[in-house]
């Protein structure tokens, strides 16, 4: 097949760009028309006997080339011709001075319009309804039947204005806020796959509520390991968890809230990890502070320090003997293997003067989805106000540390750019992502791929829907007070 | 020019995108854009590397290729074309390693700051022009733009030596002993900062993610600034080396669009 170039016009002048318009034309017409010779030759063999070509992919197609070829000549004449300094039209922003000023006739003006997703026939509304992005194709029935009537009646009844249809449906009313459980949808995976419709998970959650009690819980340990918590006791509790967050309830989980024998687990392996830390040789005492750090530098225990009596109540101290620690429950799991690093990360517990962890607080919020503001004075595990609720560290300015979780800009963990830890690039510092991009970040990122993050995608998926509410948690670990689960 | 022809060209240039600059559309009795186009990264000559996972959605035979089933209900297949749609972001970026590839290969020396073209074969501008693009197992580095020295891509231009450091706001400003001796007349310099130690080393720049540099802007005879994300630093004295590159341009290429 012959392909035949269609040159733009080159709106700059001067001996330099003329000889360059030429010798670009020249080569580019050489490249097309010794293609067969040079190019489709040119390959290599893959690991299955298949020949490849060196090309990377866009390139390896003749065609595509040649029309880049095209669109290239423009922009590479206008630097010419900057660089020779002949300055031509496009130099600046004197609206007559641009090489690309033209105006549109009504029918050419239409066409972009169209081209560019703005339509406004109600056959073209109404195809861009039906191919919306948004739209699951696996999924034909989710439709919004409203719009799909308004639709109808704007092709039969229609009248255009000046060309343009007014979409005018009194009845067309939006649809209710997609946060809630909806326990008919499909499973996990299918809810997870899905780009619309209520938070995945939630449904899934809602079966493995029913699951576990009507099997005693015994499900847990086939759920726990599918959203990379672990076959542990406090799947239950860890499900609650992102059960309150997706719905949007927003109280404090606390004694009343759970079950006796999760209760009762949560007390002995919440102290039996500060004990551990405080026990082992290999968590280290930090100089003449109640501090310790593992063998890596990584802080187990850090006293919170210089709060006020009012402060030191608010987090649930009552006696000046109490010591209040932010315990890591991420780095403590080396010590003792409890599984509470899946449920608080990092949390804040109230210790005596026995000993005793007399208390826990924490808030379950997300980085890579929504988080509680605290900085009105209130502590975590405390009730909040939804305008304290705004997306996490990943969707604002963040770098990352070494392992390639986001941190603050302020953070002495922060990487450096370039280097790297365990074979894994240290990723630069980001003005700010998209949900998306948080998505695809933990999906083919350097923390293990979706596997390994699969428990994440539910939280940012709400978040992208305008859904995820922070869970506070405040437990009294001193009394023998429970409740139970309320959904 | 044709007006069908025009405003193809203007929507291939054309990019909503204000980190580079100003970009208005104003719709009212009829549509205007005004914007100015430049390439992405102006200092780099890497051409796109096939698509990427994360415009997996657009591309189904990546499914196939990489055995990530998840991404199967992602794709969107036009059924009316057979084709898929792969985004006019990485359009813009194909057009932008094949008019890279097209200078580097007509121009003479390195092909920066020239507008001689080189002498030589069509045989051997092709070469170069194929060589830009080819996978990085294949590309010959003997050649322009690979080679690592004179005409090569990434050849340092000189070295300057920073005394003093600072950032303010996620800009770095950087102060030489000696003068760093850089024209005024040029805004395609850039920079690879090699500095020795400490939260120094924060300033640096990665020539595995940046091999010819980021942008630096001159302030004066000793001082120039670039971009660097980081916690603000007051001046801090400093060790090391810096190695000065040349790019394709600064604001010098920005080619206004106005387009109604």
């Amino acid at each position: 097949m012959s392909f035949t170039f269609n040159w733009p016009e080159i709106p700059f002048t001067g001996a330099e760009v003329e000889a360059f318009v030429d010798a670009y034309k020249e080569l580019a017409e050489s490249i097309i028309d010794r293609w067969e010779y040079e190019v489709d030759i040119a390959y290599s063999i893959d690991d299955f006997g298949n020949p490849i070509s060196c090309l990377k992919a866009p390139f390896t197609n003749k065609r595509v080339v040649k029309e880049l070829l095209e669109y290239g000549l423009v922009y590479a004449s206008f630097i010419i011709q900057q660089r020779s300094g002949s300055y031509g039209p496009g130099t600046d922003f004197d609206l007559n001075n641009s090489p690309y000023k033209t105006t549109l006739s009504e029918e050419e003006r239409e066409y972009i319009i169209k081209r560019l997703g703005c339509v406004f026939t109600p056959e073209d509304m109404k195809d861009a309804w039906r191919n919306r992005p948004d739209k699951n194709p696996d999924n034909p029935e989710r439709w919004d039947n409203a719009v799909e009537d308004c639709l109808e009646d704007l092709l039969s009844d229609g009248n255009p204005h000046n060309g343009i249809y007014v979409l005018q449906c009194d009845d067309l009313t939006p649809p209710d806020p997609p946060c809630g459980v909806d326990p008919l949808t499909a499973g996990l995976t299918a809810a997870v796959a899905n780009d619309s419709g209520p938070p995945p998970g939630t449904a899934a959650l809602a079966g493995f509520f029913q699951n576990w009690s009507d099997s005693g819980g015994a499900d847990g340990a086939f759920f726990g390991p599918l959203l990379g918590w672990g076959p542990d006791l406090f799947v239950p509790l860890k499900a609650k968890t992102l059960f309150d967050y997706q719905t949007g309830n927003g109280d404090p989980i606390t004694n009343n809230n759970i079950p006796q024998y999760i209760y009762n687990a949560l007390k002995s392996q919440i102290q039996q990890t500060y004990n551990k830390i405080q026990t082992s040789y290999e968590a280290l005492s930090v100089g003449e502070t109640k501090n310790k750090i593992d063998k890596n530098g990584n802080p187990l225990l850090t006293e919170r320090t210089g709060l006020t009596e009012e402060q030191r109540q608010s987090w649930g101290a009552t006696s000046p003997d109490d010591t209040i620690y932010i315990i890591s429950f991420y780095a403590a799991q080396y010590y003792y293997r409890s599984y509470l690093n899946n449920l608080f990360g990092n949390a804040t517990i109230v210790v005596g003067s026995d000993g005793k962890v007399k208390r826990i607080r924490d808030d379950i919020d997300f980085p890579y989805a929504n988080e509680i503001n605290r900085s009105d004075g209130s502590v975590a595990g405390d009730p909040y106000a939804d305008s304290d609720v705004s997306g996490g560290l990943m969707y604002g300015p963040h770098a990352y540390d070494k392992f390639g979780n986001p941190v603050p800009l302020s953070s002495p963990d922060i990487c450096t750019p370039g280097s790297r830890f365990q074979g894994s690039l240290c990723k630069p510092p980001s003005d700010g992502l998209t949900e998306d991009q948080v998505r695809d970040y933990y999906e083919n990122g350097s923390l293990g791929g979706f596997s390994s993050n699969f428990g994440r995608i539910p939280a940012i998926e709400a978040k992208k829907r305008g859904c995820g509410k922070p869970v506070p948690i405040n437990i009294d670990l001193s009394s023998n007070q429970s409740g139970s689960f309320i959904y | 020019m044709s007006v069908t022809t025009s405003f193809s060209l203007a929507l291939k240039h054309f990019t909503v995108n204000p980190s580079i600059g100003v970009t208005n559309i104003g719709i009212g009795d009829s549509l205007t854009f005004y914007d100015k186009h430049q390439f992405r990264d102006p200092m780099n000559i890497t051409a796109s590397s096939g698509f990427s996972t994360t415009n997996a959605k657009y591309f189904g035979a990546l499914s196939s290729l990489t055995g990530m089933d998840i991404f199967l209900p992602r794709l969107e297949y036009q059924n009316d074309t057979g084709r898929f749609d792969i985004g006019y972001t990485n359009i813009q970026h194909y057009l932008e390693d094949v008019t890279k590839s097209m200078m580097l290969a007509i121009l003479d020396g390195d092909s920066k700051r020239t507008t001689t073209v080189g002498i030589g074969s069509s045989y051997g501008k092709r070469k170069i022009f194929f060589n830009s693009l080819y996978q990085e197992r294949y590309q010959d580095k003997t050649i322009k733009p690979w080679v690592n020295s004179g005409i090569g891509w990434t050849a340092t231009h000189s070295v300057v030596n920073p005394v003093f450091v600072s950032r303010t706001n996620n800009i770095a400003i950087v102060t030489t002993s000696p003068a760093h001796g850089l024209s005024t007349s040029f805004d395609d310099w850039g920079i690879v900062m090699n500095l020795n130690t400490g939260i120094a080393t924060s300033f640096n720049i990665s020539t595995s993610t940046y091999p010819n540099g980021v942008p630096i802007t001159i302030v004066d005879a000793n001082t120039f600034t670039y971009s660097n994300v980081g916690i603000n630093t007051s001046p801090i004295s400093v060790t090391g080396t810096a190695d000065v590159k040349v790019g394709w341009g600064g604001s010098s290429i920005n080619l206004h669009l106005y387009f109604t």
